[in-house]
Formats: C-alpha cells, sequence, structure tokens
C-alpha cells in the first residue's frame, strides 16, 4: 500500500517536472526571439539578400495606423533564432512537394504555359511572363528622348544599341511577338546599321539560347550574340572561336528558381576561348573578371553565370594595349557580363559601365561626358534586354 | 491581433504569461490580464477601443440600476430594456445600418444615406456576452458585479475576445474573484493553444489557398469535380479555422485558470442537422437557445408559432454572421433543414445505418457552407450551378493555370480525418503515465515547431471569424 503510494507521488512528481520542463521551455525559446528582435537584431536577412526588418520606433501615429505593428510582425519574421531556416525548410518543402507532384503535369503541358507557385514554366523553362506593348511604351518613349539627346549632343561619337529579345518579347503559346524593339527602333535617331537586335522569334530559340532556370542568355545565345555585335559595331576580325567542344561545370539553379528553393537545376555548360592578354581592372582594382581559367582548372567552385562570366559592376576596364584600335564604352546590364572579354579582344580599351553601381562601386556619380573625354572614348554602345531600356536607372546623364 | 501571428506568438504571449506569474496577487493578476486585454484589442483596433469600454460600462451602469430597483419591478424592467436596447442599437450601427439603408433605399427608391461604417472587431462576440450578463442579472441568474474592471475583464478578456466563444457571465463570475492556476492546467492549456494553431495554420490555411484558387479561376477550367472539392475544401477550413481558434482560446483561459466551456464537439460527425448544430458553435447555438428560442415560447406552443420561432431563430443566427442576405439565406436554409427533420424527416433517419445519416447531414452541411461563404449573389448561383448542374473538369489546363492547387489537394485526406473524433485508444491525453505525457508533449513541441516554421515563413494567414 504505502510502496504503491509512493509510486503515485513520484509519478505526480515526474509529471510535474515534464509539465515544467514544456512550460518552460516553449517560454524561454519564445522569450529569447522576442529579446532578440527587440535588443540584438541582426541587420541582413541573408537568405532573401535585403536588409533585415526592424521594429519602427513608437509613435501614435504608428499605432493608429498600423504601421507600427506591421513592423512588429515583420521584424519578428526575420530575427527570431533560426528565421531563415524556418524559410529554408518551407520553401524547400513546399517546391519539393510540388515539383514531385507536378510532375505528371508538367510532361501533359507542353506548349502551354504552367503557373508554379508563382512562376511560369514552359515546357520545363522558367520562363518571365510576355509584357503588353502598351506597358511599354511610356517608359521607352522617355528612354529614346534620353539617347536622342545625347545622339544629337556628341554626334562625334558612334553610338550603337543593341535589343536582347528575351522571353518577354514572345508569347510562346501564341507565338505573338510583343514589337518592343521595333517601337523603340522606330524611335531612335540612328542609322539601322547602329540597331542591333538579339531575335528570339519561337520558343525553339528562346531554349537554345537561354538557360532554364536563370534569365540571362547561355553559351550559345551569348557567343551567338557575341558575333552579332562584331557585325554591328563594324569590327572586321573574325570572332575568336571556342577551343573545344562546350564542357560541363557542374549543376547550377539560376535566378528565376530562387523563389521556388532551387527545385529546378540545369547542368553549366561553357567553352573555353584562348583570349588575347589584357590587364583587367574591375571597379578600379586589377584583377580578372570572371572566374572562367579557374572554372576550367577545376577550382572555380559552384557555376552560375556571374561566377563563371564575373559579376555585375560599377566599372570594368580591360585593356589589350592594342592602340590602332578603337577605345569602346559598353553602357549595360548584367547580360553583357557574358560578352565583355570577348568583345575586349577586339578592341584597345574596353570600358564596361553598369550605371545601376557606378556611383556605390566608384564613389563618384557618373558623368558621361566626362568619362567620354576623360577615357578617349570612340564607340559607346548601349545594351541591354527590355528592363535595360525601361528603367530610370539606366538613362544617360552628364 | 490574432492567435497565430508572430506578434502574439513570440511577443504577447510570452510577455503575459511571465508578468502574470510574476504576481501573487489575484488582483494584480487581474490587473495584468486587464491591461493585456485592452492591448490585445487596441493592437488591431486603436480607435474603436472606447466603444467596447462603453458597452461594457453601459452594461455595469444597467446592473447597478437593475440592483438599486431590485424591489421594484417596474423600474428594474425599464432599466432592463433600456440598457438591451441601448447594447442592440450600438451592434445594429455598427454592423447593420448600412445593410438596413441600402436595403431600405433599394426597395423604397429612397437616396437614404448613413456615413460608412467600420465594422469593430468582435462586436457581435462582445456584445453577446454583455447581452448574457444583463439578461442573466434579470433573471437572477448571477449577483451584480459592483466593480466595473472585473466586468470590463470578463468583456475583453483576450482569448474569447474577438472570436469567442461566446463566453457567459455564469461561467466565469466565480473565476474572475477567485480561481486556481496550477502547473498541470497550464501545460494542459499550452498544448490545447497549439493543437488549435496547428488546426489554424496547418490546415484551415492550406484548405483556404485551395479554396480561392479554385473560386479565383476560370470557372471553365473548373468544373462540377472541382466546385465540389471547393465546397469541401471550405467544409474543413471554416471548421479548423474556427474550432482551432476555440482550442486556442479555451487553452489560454485555462493556463490563467478560467475554464471555458467547449465550443465544438466533432460537429463533422454529426449524423443529423439537429445533431449538427448540438455540436457545432455550441456557445452561440445555446446563446440563442436560451435568451431567443425559449423566450419566445420554444415548442411550447402551437405548432404555427413553434415554426415562427424556429425561423426567427435561425434568421437571426444567420445574420448574427453578417449583414448580408447570403447569411440570412444560410440561417433559414438550416430552419428549413431542422423543421424537416422534426416534423419528418428525424423518425426516419433513426431507422436507417449512421453512414447514411452522416452523409445526408454532411451533403447539406457542405452546400451550406457554400451558401455561407459566397456574399456575392451571382458568384454563389454560379457556383452552385457548376455543383448541381455537370460541367466537365479540364483536368490540365487547371493544373496548368495554377499548379499550387496539388498543395491543398495535399491536405484535403489529412483534414477528412482530423476532423472525425480520434479513436479513444489512441488518445495520449487519457493514458495516465508519466511516459504518455513526455511522448504527448514531445509531438506538441514538434507540432509547435512546424507551427512557427509556417507562420514565420508564410504570408496567407486568414481568420474567417475575425470578422463577426
Amino acid at each position: 500500500m504505502r510502496a504503491h503510494s509512493l509510486k503515485k507521488r513520484g509519478s505526480a512528481l515526474t509529471k510535474k517536472v515534464l509539465n515544467a520542463l514544456f512550460v518552460g521551455l516553449i517560454l524561454v525559446l519564445l522569450l529569447a526571439g522576442l529579446g532578440r528582435t527587440v535588443f540584438l537584431p541582426k541587420q541582413i536577412n541573408t537568405y532573401e539578400n535585403r536588409y533585415a526588418e526592424k521594429i519602427a520606433p513608437l509613435t501614435l501615429s504608428g499605432w493608429l495606423d498600423g504601421s507600427f505593428q506591421n513592423s512588429v510582425d515583420k521584424a519578428l519574421s526575420d530575427q527570431v533564432q533560426l528565421a531563415e531556416v524556418y524559410k529554408k525548410v518551407f520553401n524547400r518543402a513546399s517546391s519539393y512537394y510540388l515539383k514531385a507532384a507536378s510532375g505528371p503535369i508538367l510532361s501533359r503541358c507542353e506548349g502551354r504555359y504552367v503557373n508554379y507557385m508563382g512562376i511560369l514554366v514552359f515546357n520545363r523553362y522558367i520562363t518571365y511572363p510576355p509584357r503588353a506593348l502598351s506597358d511599354l511604351t511610356q517608359p521607352l518613349d522617355k528612354k529614346a528622348d534620353n539617347y536622342n539627346g545625347w545622339f544629337a549632343a556628341r554626334p562625334d561619337l558612334d553610338f550603337y544599341v543593341y535589343y536582347i529579345e528575351k522571353d518577354t518579347d514572345i508569347n510562346f503559346e501564341t507565338g505573338e511577338e510583343i514589337p518592343a524593339c521595333d517601337y523603340l527602333f522606330d524611335r531612335l535617331d540612328l542609322p539601322r546599321d547602329r540597331l542591333g537586335r538579339f531575335a528570339v522569334d519561337s520558343f525553339d530559340q528562346f531554349g537554345a539560347w537561354f538557360y532554364r532556370t536563370d534569365h540571362h542568355w547561355n553559351l550559345n545565345g551569348s557567343y551567338r550574340g557575341y558575333t552579332q555585335l562584331l557585325d554591328l559595331l563594324g569590327v572586321e576580325d573574325a570572332p575568336l572561336a571556342p577551343a573545344g567542344d562546350m564542357m560541363e561545370l557542374g549543376t547550377f539553379s539560376g535566378s528565376k528558381a530562387v523563389g521556388i528553393a532551387a527545385a529546378f537545376r540545369e547542368p553549366f555548360y561553357a567553352y573555353r576561348f584562348e583570349f588575347p592578354p589584357m590587364e583587367i581592372t574591375v571597379n578600379g582594382f586589377p584583377g580578372d573578371y570572371g572566374a572562367q581559367d579557374a572554372f576550367f582548372a577545376g577550382q572555380g567552385g559552384a557555376p552560375s553565370y556571374g561566377a563563371f562570366y564575373g559579376w555585375d559592376s560599377g566599372e570594368v576596364v580591360f585593356s589589350t594595349g592594342r592602340t590602332g584600335r578603337e577605345n569602346l564604352l559598353v553602357l549595360g546590364e548584367s547580360y553583357d557580363n557574358a560578352v565583355l572579354k570577348l568583345l575586349a579582344s577586339h578592341f584597345n580599351n574596353t570600358y564596361s559601365v553598369d550605371l545601376r553601381y557606378y556611383e556605390a562601386y566608384m564613389g563618384r556619380k557618373f558623368s558621361f561626358t566626362d568619362y567620354v573625354r576623360e577615357n578617349d572614348i570612340t564607340q559607346v554602345l548601349l545594351i541591354g534586354n527590355i528592363d535595360y531600356f525601361l528603367m530610370d536607372e539606366f538613362r544617360l546623364e552628364g | 491581433m490574432v492567435f497565430s501571428t508572430l506578434p502574439f506568438v513570440y511577443g504577447f504571449f510570452p510577455l503575459v504569461f511571465a508578468l502574470y506569474f510574476a504576481w501573487g496577487s489575484r488582483v494584480w493578476r487581474n490587473a495584468v490580464l486587464l491591461a493585456a486585454s485592452l492591448l490585445f484589442y487596441a493592437w488591431g483596433e486603436p480607435r474603436l477601443l472606447v466603444l467596447m469600454l462603453l458597452a461594457a460600462f453601459a452594461a455595469y451602469l444597467g446592473g447597478l440600476l437593475m440592483e438599486r430597483w431590485k424591489d421594484n419591478p417596474a423600474r428594474r424592467k425599464t432599466a432592463f430594456i433600456a440598457t438591451v436596447v441601448l447594447l442592440a442599437a450600438n451592434l445594429f450601427v455598427f454592423k447593420y445600418l448600412n445593410f438596413a439603408v441600402d436595403n431600405l433605399n433599394l426597395l423604397a427608391g429612397g437616396r437614404l444615406s448613413v456615413p460608412a461604417v467600420t465594422l469593430p472587431i468582435g462586436i457581435s462576440f462582445y456584445t453577446f456576452q454583455i447581452l448574457s450578463y444583463v439578461i442573466d442579472l434579470y433573471r437572477g441568474k448571477v449577483a451584480v458585479q459592483r466593480n466595473y474592471l472585473y466586468l470590463l475583464l470578463y468583456v475583453s478578456f483576450f482569448p474569447q475576445l474577438i472570436a469567442g466563444p461566446i463566453v457567459r457571465y455564469q461561467t466565469v463570475e466565480h473565476e474572475i474573484r477567485a480561481r486556481r492556476e496550477t502547473l498541470d492546467d497550464a501545460a494542459a492549456g499550452v498544448r490545447r493553444f497549439i493543437q488549435g494553431l496547428a488546426k489554424k495554420v496547418i490546415m484551415a490555411n492550406s484548405a483556404a489557398a485551395l479554396v480561392e484558387t479554385i473560386y479565383a479561376g476560370d470557372p471553365a477550367l473548373y468544373g462540377t469535380a472541382m466546385y465540389w472539392v471547393a465546397a469541401v475544401a471550405y467544409t474543413l477550413q471554416i471548421y479548423f479555422d474556427f474550432s482551432g481558434y476555440s482550442d486556442m482560446a479555451i487553452g489560454l483561459g485555462r493556463i490563467f485558470g478560467f475554464h471555458f466551456l467547449e465550443n465544438f464537439d466533432h460537429p463533422y460527425a454529426a449524423v443529423s442537422i439537429t445533431d449538427f448544430w448540438r455540436r457545432w458553435h455550441i456557445s452561440l447555438s445555446t446563446w440563442f437557445r436560451d435568451y431567443v428560442y425559449i423566450p419566445l415560447g420554444g415548442n411550447r406552443v402551437g405548432r404555427g408559432r413553434w415554426m415562427l420561432n424556429i425561423l426567427v431563430v435561425w434568421g437571426l443566427t444567420g445574420l448574427w454572421h453578417g449583414a448580408q442576405w447570403n447569411f440570412l439565406l444560410w440561417g433559414l436554409y438550416y430552419a428549413a433543414l431542422l423543421l424537416v427533420e422534426k416534423l419528418w424527416l428525424q423518425k426516419w433517419l433513426d431507422k436507417l445505418p449512421k453512414f447514411a445519416g452522416w452523409l445526408y447531414a454532411m451533403f447539406f452541411v457542405t452546400v451550406g457552407w457554400v451558401l455561407f461563404n459566397l456574399t456575392d449573389f451571382s458568384r454563389l448561383t454560379a457556383a452552385l450551378g457548376q455543383m448541381f448542374l455537370y460541367r466537365p473538369t479540364r483536368w490540365t489546363a487547371m493544373a496548368a493555370a495554377d499548379l499550387s492547387v496539388l498543395y491543398g489537394l495535399f491536405f484535403l485526406p489529412l483534414g477528412l480525418v482530423w476532423m472525425l473524433p480520434m479513436p479513444e485508444k489512441l488518445r495520449l491525453s487519457r493514458s495516465d503515465s508519466a511516459w504518455a505525457l513526455a511522448v504527448n508533449n514531445l509531438i506538441h513541441l514538434a507540432l509547435a515547431g512546424a507551427c512557427v516554421v509556417i507562420i514565420v515563413s508564410s504570408k496567407y494567414n486568414p481568420f474567417i471569424y475575425f470578422r463577426f
């Protein structure tokens, strides 16, 4: 009887301890999350590659309009312990579930856009939706006015425009092409032979020239672009030829797959080229642009468009020392990263400027007039996809 | 503030828990709960907090007057009626005035205009709670509360403030002044909260996304089969949403020593509509039974009057959910079903196997939720048309239009199992051993972890009963 009673009391005590541990552990974890958010917030959300949200200062108006409460919600979502791991796990789980579940459906949806967690997949390529011309005309008009002003002001310079069509310029389901490039070219005061287009007229072409998971052109697309650019710029040299067949450098998951936790992957192929000797400075510092040699030597790490060809930079300068050749200024965005070294092989000095990053990396505003004068520029190439010709960041100023 | 959000889970709950148990005295503990409850309401509705304070004050004053005139029935009745009318008028103005004026204008071709009124969060719940105090006080079932702050604590107590259950003053009258908090109760409360949270963020949100995808999609793609899937998904959504909220409320109350009555009893295991309403939103149906149906005479009147009573009660039940015609229709739909059952069908149902009764009940409940869900009549009739006039589903095109429909479909079978009562043998909470408790706690920790992962990572988190 006594033994039974003792056993019962022991069990009751064990249960009390278990319950205390249970409640205590939950409370400590929750308070730790709150403490971190309030007192030791981190600066960067590395998973989403942005500044981490923090709690806004408490004000009456902020409370009444709800902005303070929203800031607390967002801050906790970024700041609590393991928040980034939670997001990674959640995104991976939902993406992989959907990928597994949707396999049979994707194979039955050839020739049709499939909405996959908010992104479009067409024949297993992640694509951006085609744009409507009506949404584009106003910004294109603005950009054309900006360029035309410079064309008129600097007749001493040879300007070239190269428009890279991609998935946004054509509806793959219907085959309807979005005439954004024609619209822009009709408004530019340049002779037709100064205007070049990387034309994508069908899904087959898009599939041959672009990655499945990344928004950039692949090795074949960029090489095709390079040869077209030589023609456009009046370079009489033969293009550099690949030294051998394309090589697989590993697999990667490009920018378009980021939102679905890299559920799609693809092989990364590249050509090797024998570039002529050239001195390179990136954002004012000497060094190589990209890591093509390192990748072919098996030391490049995980391949990606940026890691292989070179990341977006404020300014990259290539000097071949061929003083009899022209000095080229390339004003572009990430699409030109893949062709810069190839193009530079045919010029004396090649200057690549990305107007989004120039000031941040170089510590001064970009002045077109000063830059051209200081670097003795003779040819100016404006190159990019539709977004380049839409965004105000790429306006030519100064 | 909503329970399934990060500010509640990571901020409000642990802080209130810690502050509450830091005090030893009942008075200070109640002060912590009252301050927390007002903050809880002001988090989402700072401007209309004063309305709740005034409504509680009106009941407090009315209560004092009824007590003062307890020997003068006429005056006591006047104070009672005045208080009830004031509270009902408050609810009418903020919830039904715009609806009433719009329909009057439509009927009479008038141009009467009133300013658009914001619906205060939880007004239906707290008004009904206050009314229960006033009516029970008038009937002599509860004693007058002479401390306004205690009455306010009853009205504003955050676990049940904005989405129920409708706790009667009678239930917590004693516990406001004298209650006993225990570690075992706190642990049981936390476990119950986690169960409710899991119902909400794992099941209800997944079902909600599926419902939205189908109803927002191209009707030419989603045929009869998918419209039935949407109806079943909404049936699951509203159950897991609302019963999850009630679980969280009951769990939170228990942590702080309050014992609320159950609000759900596996309603989707019901074998008739009458049975369903004994199990669904029990605090609302019993409120209408005790404060409307029985005072109207209940079933102790002639058949015609009894049928009228049923229609009135269920019409009001429908309108309680919102100032929309579809809610009234939904209420009257149940009135009709209950009348048919009581007058004729029930005796046949009793002879049939339970499974047949369950199928019958679930069919009408599911159709009823379609009436409830779609407030726009053109969408409602279109949805019912899709459900009852066969149209093929274009499966491939439908999936291509939005593959996330597959994500919701994954959770449907889980919900269909979860909605039914768990076999007794599988209930860990029934075992008295420490091992069972350890396993139970571990399961709840894992469930809490899964919920936190989802809340931190996903953005979609609507609460249906929040709007009532």
